[in-house]
């Protein structure tokens, strides 16, 4: 039988991690059920009289543009008003970057694109990151 | 696709007078999303029983497991709109391709500039390339974006997890934190741990090995030490994010 140098006997082969590495550590965890949204309006968009509110994170987008709209007081002919719905999408963004599809979660959203804590959904009156 | 039924139903006057924003699609009683790629669609809801007993005899014989042509249900009436986005004209659905390749970007590097700099010419020839089947006119553009410069690895991979179930799961998948050799079966067993919810409200089973991972990328049952870096960068779709199916 072979005798080891006695360096490899500190050097213990490893079992391969099961998953590696730990998930645990990784913020895999499942968002909150609610989370925050933070709006902010672009150009000469109307401002709300409060901008951030707590969304179920098993929503839609499309949930946010409703109450974005609700909150408005927007109706059909205004700009913010329906077209339809992925016309409307072009009003409001996540991070001044992109406008998910109406039928993105909110919790999809929440895990990819969240800043601090907070979802920020930008809306504005003409397409602005079109 | 409109104007393939209307040729394909001449007789039929209802298929004639349709309006385009009343046509949807199913198969099996799964309502097919529009926005959602077609071949995604197949992976999500083909089962092998689907395949016909007979198949027509002047139809190509396919060797792939699972079977083709697709059958698919034509519905004229009753768009149910609680489940599907409205039908698209082309311009809501350029928006939507364009708006998706953003979001993608975004998950590669933090911004879209890199698309918010292409010129409109270079916008359209992504979209034209797409719609016309013309991959180098397509790739000629969206090659700089999902490969980047030599040696890119993006931030996060535009990586979107869908069961059989209609659920979908994004969550960043950073490279830099897991290591760029991590497998589709790594990857997948971090998204399902067991704090995760998959479908509906059911939590999955918990477990500390890597899981039985079956997931299908455009029909294929990719092998579970794929790395998601080299299935992202050959496998990803037109808006550049890579779907994938788990069975």
């Amino acid at each position: 039988m072979d005798q080891r140098p006695d360096s490899d006997e500190t050097a213990q082969p490893q079992p391969p991690p099961a998953i590696s590495p730990p998930t645990s550590q990784l913020g895999a965890k499942p968002p909150p059920a609610k989370v925050i949204i933070r709006f902010k309006a672009v150009g000469n968009a109307p401002i709300l009289k409060r901008n951030f509110f707590k969304i179920n994170s098993a929503l839609k987008f499309q949930a946010i543009i409703m109450f974005l709209r609700k909150e408005l007081s927007y109706k059909p002919s205004d700009p913010l008003g329906f077209i339809d719905a992925i016309t409307m999408t072009q009003f409001v963004y996540i991070s001044s970057a992109f406008s998910p599809a109406p039928d993105e979660t909110i919790e999809n959203l929440y895990r990819c694109f969240e800043t601090e804590g907070q979802l920020i959904v930008n809306y504005c009156t003409t397409a602005a990151w079109g | 696709m409109l104007s393939w039924v209307r040729q394909a139903l001449p007789t039929s006057s209802l298929a004639a007078n349709a309006k385009p924003e009343a046509v949807w699609y199913s198969h099996n009683g799964h309502l097919l999303k529009w926005h959602y790629p077609i071949g995604l669609l197949y992976d999500m809801f083909t089962e092998s029983s689907d395949a016909p007993t007979m198949p027509p005899a002047d139809l190509p014989q396919l060797t792939g497991a699972l079977p083709l042509p697709w059958p698919i249900t034509v519905h004229l009436q009753s768009f149910p709109h609680d489940k599907l986005l409205p039908s698209p004209t082309s311009s809501t659905l350029q928006t939507l391709y364009m708006a998706q390749c953003k979001e993608a970007e975004f998950m590669r590097t933090g911004s879209t500039k890199k698309i918010m700099n292409l010129s409109k010419n270079d916008q359209s020839q992504l979209w034209q390339g797409f719609v016309e089947h013309t991959f180098e006119k397509y790739w000629r553009i969206g090659q700089p974006l999902v490969l980047g410069d030599d040696g890119f690895v993006p931030k996060h991979i535009p990586f979107r997890l869908y069961t059989r179930l209609g659920a979908v799961v994004q969550i960043p998948i950073s490279l830099s934190e897991l290591g760029e050799t991590t497998t589709i079966q790594e990857a997948v067993t971090y998204i399902i741990n067991p704090d995760r919810y998959l479908s509906g409200n059911a939590p999955v089973t918990g477990t500390s090995t890597p899981l039985d991972c079956r997931v299908l990328v455009h029909g294929i049952l990719v092998d579970p030490a794929t790395p998601l870096l080299w299935l992202y960068r050959h496998f990803s779709y037109p808006d550049t994010f890579l779907h994938a199916v788990l069975l």
